[in-house]
């Protein structure tokens, strides 16, 4: 369903220029669920932007259903794929009532049944009708990453790319999320690409997933030998090591991987 | 040694009058902290933020703060005007906010913010400044600080904003942190690493920490005592490294719907709430 091959990302110039991503490669197929985890700053919302069509400049080639993706998307690629930002607070516009921006991507597409659609979305997320006519600032945290969520789900998207979707949230909301996601994929066969720090929010998830640092992929693993802690690298051994919590004498010892 | 706590909170109340009746955002809690890393959880909505905003004077308005006592370094803080405020803020006091993205000026440079935070504790001067904020950005693990300096907020990643955030509230070297979610957006590596300083500073310097998290795994393993908070009151104090022996239905609640490594599970059990919670919250903690 996503082919991602050789993607490379470049950043500002001279003194500022990043490079973001250094060849990154992955495929993913349809109905499955791929994990993206790794350093901050590794370049994972970089994949994600660039997938969406968010990114001004790229190299390398990107397929989705097929399809090879240029610069530009076609109103139907962009409505095959949709993301959901990793900052659920900036992601939605703060003087559009929950009911506004769950119908807009309706508008943008030309879709009718706006009274149905927008309703048949909250409950999807598990939002009731008070909720519609609400604005961003009286919601939670959880409610607005919900309302995130039904808004990417509004298009009726084959591909659902998730940043960090349950980072900001308490565990119980995020427990929520995640079995709301785990019963779209199963309901609609969503194919779902997620990026997490939680290796065991990617774990419960995904069957595999990939482990970036400094703009690359380090090692692609399954769920089970994530679990098992079978680590092929040494910076995805480390970074398993580091996610059992906090530990002093641990913290010393660890290294930075180019 | 001194011994007397950095920070005393006795009945501290924090509400907001509405169109519908009155939010009560924090409902009668106390608690007080001393030079040690204290950890506070609790769901979405159970009014982590606002204890921390109201300890530092930020409640935005409308919202109104009362507390029997709200001390810090044995002076009360709740009579402080605006100014006086300003100034423990600015030195004394400091709070990573939760959400790097507003508390940081989207139109200068992040060395600039840093090394203006950093004079505002005095002192130093401009070139003094500037070296100073790229020593705390590497300190945050930053990998390449000189860059980080020169860009500006939104030309970074979720958790570089966050270091940044970090970075900026330690420069001027307060006694009291408050840090509100604040390694969320970092990888764990790196939450390790950035977690050893705030640790280095409260078991060498003497900082106090109070460590505002939904991650109940961290907040186990980094701090020394936590507080469980529902609805705006503290429903049980216990030893960080004994959480997950916690006794009461609620806490025991969010421990089982964490997703876990070692037990995979189809679906995740989330939390009953049961209405008599809202009595069982203790007085103080
Ligand atoms: N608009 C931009 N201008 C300049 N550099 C940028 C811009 N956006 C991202 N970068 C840089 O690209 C790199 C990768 O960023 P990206 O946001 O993809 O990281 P990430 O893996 O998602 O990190 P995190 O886990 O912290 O969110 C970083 O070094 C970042 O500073
Ligand atoms: N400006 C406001 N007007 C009315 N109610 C508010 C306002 N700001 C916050 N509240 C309410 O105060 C309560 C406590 O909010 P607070 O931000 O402290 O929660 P929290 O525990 O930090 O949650 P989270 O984990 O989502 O950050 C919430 O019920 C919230 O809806
Ligand atoms: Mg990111
Ligand atoms: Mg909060």
């Amino acid at each position: 369903m996503i082919e991602v091959e050789d993607l490379a990302v470049v950043y500002g110039s001279g003194a500022s220029r990043v490079e973001a991503l250094r060849g990154v490669s992955f495929a993913v197929g349809q109905g499955e669920s791929f994990g993206l985890v790794g350093e901050s700053g590794s370049g994972k919302s970089t994949v994600l932007r660039a997938l969406a069509g968010l990114e001004a400049d790229w190299s390398g080639s990107l397929r989705v259903a097929g399809e090879v993706q240029g610069l530009r998307r076609s109103k139907a690629s962009r409505r095959r794929l949709q993301l959901v930002f990793q900052d659920p607070y900036g992601s939605l516009h703060p003087r559009h009532t929950v009911d506004r921006t769950l119908a807009e991507p309706l508008t943008i597409h030309g879709i009718g049944e706006r009274e149905t659609r927008v309703r048949q979305a909250l409950d999807a997320v598990g939002l009731g009708p008070a909720f519609r006519f609400r604005y961003p600032h009286q919601l939670s945290g959880g409610q607005r990453q919900r309302v995130a969520i039904a808004r990417a789900l509004m298009l009726e998207p084959e591909i659902l790319l998730l940043d960090e979707p349950t980072s900001a949230l308490d565990v119980s909301v995020q427990a929520e999320i995640l079995n709301l996601l785990s019963r779209l994929k199963a309901e609609r066969g969503l194919t779902v690409i997620l990026v997490s720090h939680d290796l065991a929010v990617v774990a419960h998830m995904c069957r595999r997933l990939a482990v970036m640092n400094a703009g690359r992929i380090v090692e692609t693993l399954s769920a089970e030998q994530l679990r098992a802690g079978a680590a092929g690298e040494p910076y995805t051994a480390q970074l398993l090591r580091a996610s059992a919590g906090y530990d002093r004498d641990a913290a010393r010892d660890l290294v930075a991987y180019d | 040694m001194n011994t007397r706590p950095l920070l005393e909170v006795e009945d501290l109340r924090v509400s907001f009058p509405g169109t519908t009746g009155e939010v009560e955002a924090v409902r009668g809690i106390g608690f007080s902290l001393g030079r040690e890393k204290l950890g506070l959880v609790g769901e979405s909505g159970s009014g982590k933020t606002m204890t921390g905003r109201a300890i530092l004077g930020l409640v935005p308005p409308p919202g109104r703060v009362t507390a029997r006592r709200l001390a810090f370094e044995g002076r009360d803080i709740l009579g402080l005007d605006a100014a006086g405020l300003r100034r423990l803020r600015g030195a004394r006091i400091a709070m990573v906010l939760q959400d790097p993205k507003y508390a940081l000026n989207p139109v200068m440079t992040v060395g600039r913010q840093i090394a203006e935070a950093h004079r505002a504790h005095g002192r130093a001067s401009g070139r003094e400044a500037e070296r100073k904020a790229l020593e705390l950005l590497s300190a945050v693990r930053l990998r390449d600080p000189e860059r980080v300096a020169r860009a500006y907020p939104h030309q970074l990643s979720g958790g570089m904003g966050q270091r940044v955030m970090i970075a900026m509230m330690l420069a001027p070297e307060p006694a009291l942190l408050i840090a509100d979610e604040p390694t969320s957006a970092l990888d764990v590596t790196v939450r390790t690493q950035v977690l050893a300083i705030l640790d280095e500073l409260v078991t060498a310097r003497g900082m106090g920490l109070l460590f505002i998290s939904h991650d109940l795994n961290l907040v186990a393993s980094f701090c020394d005592r936590v507080m469980v908070m529902y609805a705006g009151r503290i429903l049980e104090t216990c030893r960080a490294d004994a959480l997950s022996q916690a006794q009461h239905p609620y806490t025991r609640g969010l421990l089982a719907s964490l997703p876990r490594l070692d037990r995979p599970a189809e679906t995740l059990p989330v939390l009953a709430r049961d209405p008599r919670w809202l009595d069982d919250a203790r007085a103080d903690a």
